[in-house]
């Protein structure tokens, strides 16, 4: 390995990104606009779901239960029926979200103590479905409780440490930075090493003096260099833009997050070695980098939520471990080597995919 | 004129012959119109759900009471959390804070006159913590509820998915998502890619025309489109025992007016890019916001007022409704004019547009 050869190509992969501003301006502009579509779209909550109410009755407990559900946060009431079939025809295209209905015994049922009412739901989004169903299970509750129809000997207080608002941003900025470092370690690098080898120019590299370890990082460095600057720009409009606190060191994010970069860039050095042309690379590097660390990083689904066997195979997916730091030192500011286990998988896939590129690339007998 | 008609099409053949053998030649290219749709089907039909199964829960036991370690054992009988018993408070921040639990619930030592317990979540995690500290609570609730019954409860049905499935709601999207990925990146790296390569130039001096060529471009890439659909219907509702309740024909016109708007927007990427690097990175940058803004994942009804007017823009808000509605609630053509009409529009403004950019 002699450095002069590795910073040669480092050169001219450099002049070859600058001559091309908008790409340039797309890597650059791509985390912002991810932290800032995530941070405004990603709500799972549900506020003001619209909700149709069948009102048969017009006593006082009725009535306080209407009042309750349309104050709170959740439900929205939209529109009122009299008739049960102009409702279940709103349920059905979409117009109402949910419907309640308070039969006509109401009063007298409720005296006798088996009172029953209805919430229909559209379970088509079931997960807005099921926070709908606990708010309105919560919502009767507490209107029983007042009312002094039902004692519950217990009183059960919420709380939410690190983000005691519970602000769902706060908890997003780590994934969404790992999501932002996979995709543009991984596509840039596979794209730049494809085209090499969808040209034809490793052939002519062959007959230089080049060795194929120089090559591949000469190759890299500059990606390297723009994927963090890409962590600067992210982290720096998370703490500046979203009032995102960084507890943890800085230092501890920017090694860690080093780490990370290489090893989804060895990812890209991989599969574009595999494909060997540029729309299979870019196609193969989203499938492989951007959706495991969107859905099987436990940045928005939780990993021991899924089947036995899609846990196992989380534990390959390197996002899954810089989530999980990333996590600890923004918001729990405690030092990443509390995770030390994280840290160490992410090595081992860093020297397991090291060897594998290599040997690849030997194989192949593309690089010189 | 009809013998203009006939040489165009003679030339259109020859332009798609040539198109679906340059796809189709590669064993690599055939793997991946069948395998990526498949992998993604798979992680999203398993992955993606919010359903708590087995959380991880720390308590904290200060009360030692019998009422205490009843409500313990209730929570352990659901066999949804796996409790870690810690010995005080200091123990159990420990565990939240190394992420080995998601959530603390706390009997404090004056439970037994208070009656006051507290659940701490996880703050950093985004949802999960907060669906296992409603389940906590809700459960608790519940079993205290068990021992009289209330004199007034709360029936709950839900239609369309009476089990609150996840895998329903989310399957019938990923089709969406496989479409659009399949199709929008590989139009957009086409004219690009021929332009790189300098054969363009050389398309240029035969009388191929301007139509031909795109259509003779798009033409396959549709068809891998409608394959991809047929085959992500197949697998949802032969292995995961997702309903379609709806018309057949339905899914198709809808399917045929989204890839219109794929192709059509894949295509006009492809007409500013000089490099097949720059129109993946225009893509990925123009679809990441599509997918997140199209209610995919997260619904729109939450995103503040100004966002859900951006998603008007987003063909594939339009194509989640129809689909979803087609697997779930049923219905056909006639359902769902406005979205069908937004496809159509969307879709044809972009392909005129590249039209006009591809002169």
């Amino acid at each position: 390995m002699r450095l002069q050869h590795v910073r040669a190509v480092a050169r001219k992969e450099w002049w070859h990104l600058l001559r091309d501003p908008r790409s340039l301006a797309l890597i650059l502009l791509m985390p912002s606009m991810l932290l800032f579509l995530f941070g405004y779209a990603l709500r799972l909550d549900i506020t003001n779901l619209p909700l149709g109410v069948l009102q048969e009755s017009g006593d006082a407990t009725a009535n306080d239960l209407v009042a309750r559900f349309d104050a709170s946060h959740a439900f929205d009431v939209v529109a009122r029926y009299t008739d049960r079939r102009q409702m279940e025809a709103d349920l059905q295209r979409g117009a109402v979200a949910a419907a309640l209905v308070l039969p006509r015994e109401l009063p007298r049922l409720l005296a006798e103590g088996r009172a029953e009412m209805q919430l229909l739901l559209d379970g088509v989004d079931a997960n807005s479905a099921r926070l709908a169903q606990n708010y309105a299970q919560a919502i009767v509750n507490d209107t029983l409780q007042q009312q002094g129809l039902v004692r519950l000997p217990l009183e059960i207080r919420d709380r939410s440490w690190f983000n005691e608002a519970k602000e769902s941003r706060l908890a997003i900025v780590p994934g969404v930075i790992a999501v932002v470092m996979a995709v543009i370690g991984a596509l840039m690098t596979s794209l730049t090493i494809a085209r090499e080898i969808e040209q034809g120019n490793l052939v002519m590299l062959r007959t230089t003096a080049l060795r194929k370890n120089e090559f591949l990082l000469g190759k890299m460095l500059p990606y390297f260099v723009i994927g963090m600057a890409d962590l600067a720009v992210a982290a720096l409009s998370a703490v500046y833009l979203f009032d995102v606190p960084l507890r943890g060191s800085a230092l501890g994010l920017t090694v860690v997050s080093a780490l990370f970069l290489v090893v989804v860039m060895l990812q890209g050095a991989l599969l574009s070695m595999v494909a060997g042309g540029q729309m299979l690379a870019a196609q193969m590097s989203l499938v492989s980098t951007f959706l495991p660390a969107f859905l099987l990083s436990g940045f928005v689904f939780a990993i021991e939520n899924m089947p036995q066997a899609l846990q196992y195979v989380t534990v390959i997916v390197p996002a899954r471990y810089y989530v999980a730091l990333s996590k600890l030192i923004f918001l729990k500011g405690v030092t990443p080597l509390l995770l030390w286990g994280e840290v160490a998988a992410l090595v081992a896939i860093l020297l397991l995919l090291l060897r594998v590129v290599t040997l690849k690339a030997g194989r192949l007998g593309l690089l010189p | 004129m009809i013998e203009g008609l006939r040489h165009s099409l003679i030339r259109l053949r020859a332009m798609l012959g040539k198109e679906f053998r340059q796809m189709l030649r590669d064993p690599r290219m055939r793997f991946f119109v069948v395998v990526p749709p498949l992998v993604q089907l798979v992680i999203f039909g398993y992955a993606a759900t919010f359903d708590v199964r087995l959380a991880e829960v720390a308590v904290v036991d200060e009360a030692r009471s019998s009422a205490s370690r009843e409500l313990i054992d209730a929570v352990r009988a659901t066999g949804h959390f796996n409790l870690h018993p810690a010995a005080d408070m200091q123990a159990a921040a420990l565990l939240i804070e190394r992420s080995k639990v998601r959530a603390i619930l706390r009997f404090g030592w004056d439970f037994d006159a208070s009656g006051q317990l507290q659940i701490i979540a996880d703050g950093s995690d985004s949802n999960s913590a907060q669906l296992v500290a409603g389940q906590l609570s809700a459960t608790l609730r519940e079993h205290l509820l068990q021992n009289g019954r209330p004199p007034l409860e709360l029936v709950v049905r839900a239609w369309f998915n009476p089990n609150l499935d996840d895998r329903d709601y989310f399957v019938p999207g990923i089709m969406a998502n496989v479409v659009l990925i399949a199709t929008m990146l590989l139009t957009a790296m086409t004219v690009v890619r021929e332009r790189e390569l300098g054969t363009l130039e050389r398309l240029m001096v035969t009388p191929l025309a301007r139509a031909e060529f795109v259509i003779g471009k798009l033409v396959p890439v549709a068809l891998i489109g409608l394959f991809d659909v047929l085959l992500v219907t197949a697998v949802a509702v032969l292995w995961f025992d997702v309903p379609f309740r709806g018309d057949p024909l339905a899914l198709l016109v809808g399917s045929m007016l989204y890839l219109m708007s794929t192709l059509g927007m894949g295509l006009l990427i492809s007409s500013f890019a000089s490099t097949q690097q720059q129109a993946m990175l225009t893509a990925f940058f123009i679809l990441m916001p599509m997918v997140i803004l199209s209610g995919f994942a997260f619904p729109i009804r939450n995103m503040p007022e100004w966002i859900q007017a951006t998603t008007y823009l987003d063909p594939l808000r339009y194509y989640l409704v129809v689909i979803r509605d087609l697997f779930l609630k049923g219905g056909g053509l006639a359902s769902h004019p406005f979205e069908y009409a937004m496809m159509a529009l969307l879709g044809s403004s972009a392909l005129g547009l590249s039209m006009l950019r591809l002169r």
